[in-house]
């Protein structure tokens, strides 16, 4: 990659440009579905794209080609060039970064797979067959399969190359249950580095049990009760607002809500978001941003006061500030913000003590990419999940609705457990959370 | 743009490892993707995208495989990869000439050689002032454009070698509008099967107006009620209702596999008998609209519902081996990185009879949903929910005052006996479809419908 990045540097030569920095992405795929005790599906790929963002007089153009002939590298360059031509004038942003070599090869994140193409066809078979040997009520397991990625990403700005490289695998399956009229379906999934590190029949009977635990459904008064998400869901409810509120860019392009309120309340004084680039446990650490910058750990929210958005070079400096190495670049887009790991600090209250009482844990969330607003902070999702007391499921609740505004509920927020929990990815961690100000309408 | 005689010896090598059928799919993919945000123009991207997919079946299983390379000693690598190595099937027919699919949908202006960027920037400009005119509460004003030029060849065992030609377009108004410390928002995404003069048909100062009237609309919204009550769902987007409680669990990708509440409801009443729908990939330029899918069949017309029965599934060509049902040229996908699966085009519940007013005078209390969002389904329970985002209260037959987003929810069955009226104000609409073959470009549209009795996911309970 390093060979075809130095190709197109020297051939952006002609253009007498201001900077550029290209990125360069190949990766590999085995992905296989199993169904009816067979392999269903069973894919393999290999991938590559380079992209260029240039700067020419000010302004910004970007563009990418998936084919590395000459012609097309060319072709590639001319259009990111023809393009910097029409875009906004924008002396903040540059090409900046900080000189030399980064590079993130873990050989953690790198393993040899051991297992052989047929024992991961056995046990993608095995995800499914797996499912009806829990529980009587299994009816049909649709969505069984397993993938392995390996992704090189780099890039080169003809002062500090990047380079990362990891493999990981995830399994998931399905549980399409039945008793009587009643029909639950759930699902689960796994991420490991290798196969030896997913645990399969965890796989099956978190999904199994929870869809089972769905059927034993009864209705409740709709009105408002107090809310615990399960780790997941609490990472896409909250993902859809923190994506504009802690974005530097929508402030500056006037979507984030909350842009004029650093400094200030915006959540309950219980609630710490941190982003940490090297979370011990966090499946994907980042040692440095789409610019090359080192990463740190920074606080977001600080008991509940707006402290930081995400910057890079050029939104810190149109803000007037310093940048917190959060750049991020797609091979096709412009220079973005992004976070990295997220970390919702643990609170005070014991698990014990956290849920006593009656609350709804919400285990399922439906509609969540078309039923909120970042913008207004309204939201309106279907749901699924279980009325519970003092740490027990009493029964599960199903067809109802959740609805509410994101920015009152964080202010809602009456209890923070002490413990961190995580996603079925490692990518988010938070305590057990009790939200408030949350409406359920049941039919 | 790949040689056929490449195409041929792949596909031979295919089948000398045993697979009952082997196709190549080889895609170029040109876009252009403009951004206005107020008077600025944000960003201009843009690219190449090129890969073939080699898709093997042994039986009804799948192997699927793609790369970025052209050389013959690569994609034979891939193919060994997926293949199996049983004893040699029978051999491929011979390719033909390579045909170019009948274009039913002309166009006026390729991507790359049609109008300079000065005047497509200028359209949007005009959308974005046209919503920042609206009055000093627009306090956001955006306006994009996205143009794709599709390339297709695809050769198959069947002795299959076609080439076609995609051509979309898309422009999107968004506005932001704020008083006091509450926000709220407006957008439009109109879309055609079409080059940029897709835009000669819609007014950009209309769009930034509409945008911004929904946004200031908003502003005054009142809490929707919760609860089950009747909904009147206007035309256009709101079709995305039927897309998720009914389309999608007629795909035999959930149908082969039971995953569908409708899998062994063939000729059975499945729905009021007022509900008659299509799935139609020959509307003339319509953004969800295709020559050939992406297996190599002429597209067409497919009664899904008559008079409440269900006619017909969304059928492929491996749902066609599953479930025994006739291909209906459904196979779809989003790119060469995807093997194609049974998926939707232009879907509508066709016309009715009744006005939108008599169709409102007939509730007492109750939502009128002018403008929907997305939504999402779980075929094999047929639990559904889609978002209204422009919604009224309707009280003694009157619509009263704007209502905060909400939600509806239900399931596919049940709906479908719900809807009582439908109406005559026939309107598609925009949007794309993610599924297991990916995001492609798909229309719903209905006229305005009455829904008797579903669960509103409001704030005020």
């Amino acid at each position: 990659m390093k060979e075809i990045m130095n190709q197109v540097y020297d051939m952006s030569s002609k253009f007498a440009l201001g900077g550029i920095d290209i990125i360069a992405e190949r990766g590999s795929l085995l992905g296989l579905k199993s169904f009816n005790g067979a392999i269903s599906e069973h894919k393999v790929s290999s991938s590559q794209i380079i992209g260029v963002r240039v700067i020419k007089e000010n302004r910004c153009g970007v563009s990418y080609t998936e084919s590395f002939d000459k012609d097309s590298l060319a072709f590639m360059l001319q259009q990111a060039v023809n393009s910097s031509k029409f875009t906004k004038v924008n002396p903040h942003e540059m090409v900046q970064s900080p000189g030399g070599e980064k590079i993130q090869i873990e050989a953690n994140h790198n393993q040899d797979e051991s297992a052989t193409l047929e024992e991961k066809m056995d046990a993608t078979i095995e995800l499914e067959k797996g499912t009806f040997k829990v529980d009587p009520s299994v009816k049909n397991s649709p969505y069984n399969g397993i993938s392995e990625v390996a992704v090189e990403h780099a890039s080169f700005d003809g002062h500090t190359f990047t380079q990362q490289k990891q493999k990981y695998l995830s399994a998931y399956t399905s549980a399409l249950c039945e008793r009587g009229e009643e029909k639950t379906m759930f699902w689960h999934s796994q991420l490991g580095r290798k196969m030896a590190d997913i645990d399969f029949q965890k796989i099956i009977n978190e999904s199994v049990n929870t869809s089972v635990a769905l059927l034993d459904v009864k209705k409740i008064e709709s009105g408002q009760y107090p809310i615990l998400f399960s780790p997941d869901m609490l990472e896409s409810f909250t993902g859809i607002f923190f994506g504009s509120i802690l974005s530097s860019k929508s402030a500056i392009e006037g979507t984030n809500p909350l842009k004029d309120k650093l400094g200030q309340m915006i959540a309950s004084n219980q609630f710490t978001l941190i982003d940490d680039p090297t979370f011990q446990d966090s499946f994907f650490p980042s040692l440095f941003d789409a610019e090359g910058f080192d990463q740190k750990p920074i606080t977001l929210i600080d008991r509940g006061e707006f402290k930081e958005m995400y910057t890079n070079t050029a939104t810190a400096k149109e803000l007037g500030q310093g940048h917190n190495c959060r750049a991020s670049r797609s091979v096709k887009g412009t220079l973005m913000v992004n976070g990295t790991t997220l970390v919702i600090a643990p609170g005070k209250e014991s698990e014990k003590n956290l849920l006593k009482g009656r609350y709804v844990e919400l285990v399922k969330l439906d509609g969540l990419h078309s039923g909120a607003e970042a913008v207004s902070g309204s939201f309106s999702f279907g749901a699924s999940g279980f009325l519970c007391e003092n740490g027990e499921r009493l029964h599960a609740l199903k067809n109802f609705t959740v609805s509410g505004n994101f920015y009152e509920a964080m202010k809602n927020i009456t209890a923070m457990g002490d413990q961190l929990h995580t996603t079925a990815d490692q990518s988010f961690f938070a305590p057990s959370i009790i939200w408030g100000g949350i409406t359920l309408a049941f039919g | 743009m790949f040689a056929k005689e490449k195409a041929q010896a792949l596909i031979d090598h295919a089948l000398s490892k045993g697979a009952d059928f082997a196709e190549i799919f080889v895609e170029k993919n040109r876009q252009e993707s403009l951004k206005i945000v107020g008077q600025d123009v944000q960003g201009i991207t843009g690219g190449v995208d090129f890969g073939i997919g080699i898709r093997l079946i042994y039986g009804t299983q799948v192997l699927y495989g793609y790369t970025n390379s052209t050389e013959l000693e690569e994609l034979m690598r891939i193919t060994n990869l997926i293949a199996k190595n049983e004893d040699p099937s029978t051999a491929a027919k011979a390719f033909g000439k390579i045909i170019p699919a009948k274009a039913f949908h002309p166009i006026e202006n390729q991507l790359g050689n049609d109008f300079p960027l000065e005047q497509k920037l200028n359209y949007l400009k005009t959308m974005t002032q046209s919503m920042m005119d609206q009055g000093e509460k627009i306090v956001q004003a955006n306006a994009s454009s996205l143009q794709r030029h599709q390339s297709i060849m695809l050769f198959n065992s069947d002795g299959v070698a076609v080439e076609d030609e995609r051509h979309y377009m898309r422009v999107v108004g968004q506005s932001v509008a704020q008083d006091g410390p509450d926000q709220t928002s407006g957008y439009e995404a109109p879309g055609a099967m079409q080059g940029w003069e897709f835009t000669n048909g819609v007014d950009p100062k209309k769009i930034g107006s509409q945008v911004a009237a929904l946004a200031l609309t908003k502003l005054q919204a009142k809490e929707c009620p919760a609860g089950r009550m009747p909904v009147i769902i206007d035309n256009g987007f709101g079709g995305v209702i039927f897309h998720e409680a009914c389309g999608h669990l007629l795909e035999t990708t959930s149908v082969a596999k039971k995953a569908s509440v409708f899998h062994d409801k063939m000729g059975e009443m499945i729905a009021n008998p007022v509900v008659n729908a299509v799935d139609d990939g020959t509307i003339q330029n319509a953004w969800g609209s295709i020559n050939l899918d992406d297996e190599g069949m002429a597209t067409q017309h497919t009664q899904l519902i008559k008079d409440g029965k269900l006619e017909s599934f969304l059928v492929d060509k491996v749902g066609a081996m599953q479930t025994g049902y006739e291909r209906t040229g459904s196979g779809r996908r989003q790119s060469y990185k995807f093997a194609p699966a049974s998926r939707m085009r232009n879907t509508f519940i066709e016309p009715g009879e009744h006005s939108l007013d008599a169709m409102i005078s007939t509730i007492d209390k109750g939502i009128y949903c002018k403008k929907m969002g997305g939504g999402s389904v779980s075929p094999g329970t047929g639990e559904f929910n889609f978002a209204s985002i422009e919604a009224y209260m309707v009280e003694n037959g009157k619509v009263t005052h704007p209502l905060k987003a909400a939600t509806l929810i239900g399931s596919g069955p049940e709906v479908l006996k719900q809807i009582s009226m439908v109406g005559n104000n026939f309107e598609l609409a925009a949007g794309m479809c993610g599924s297991v073959s990916g995001s492609i470009p798909t229309t719903v549209g209905q006229a305005a419908i009455k829904i008797d009795d579903i669960l509103v996911g409001g704030q005020s309970a």
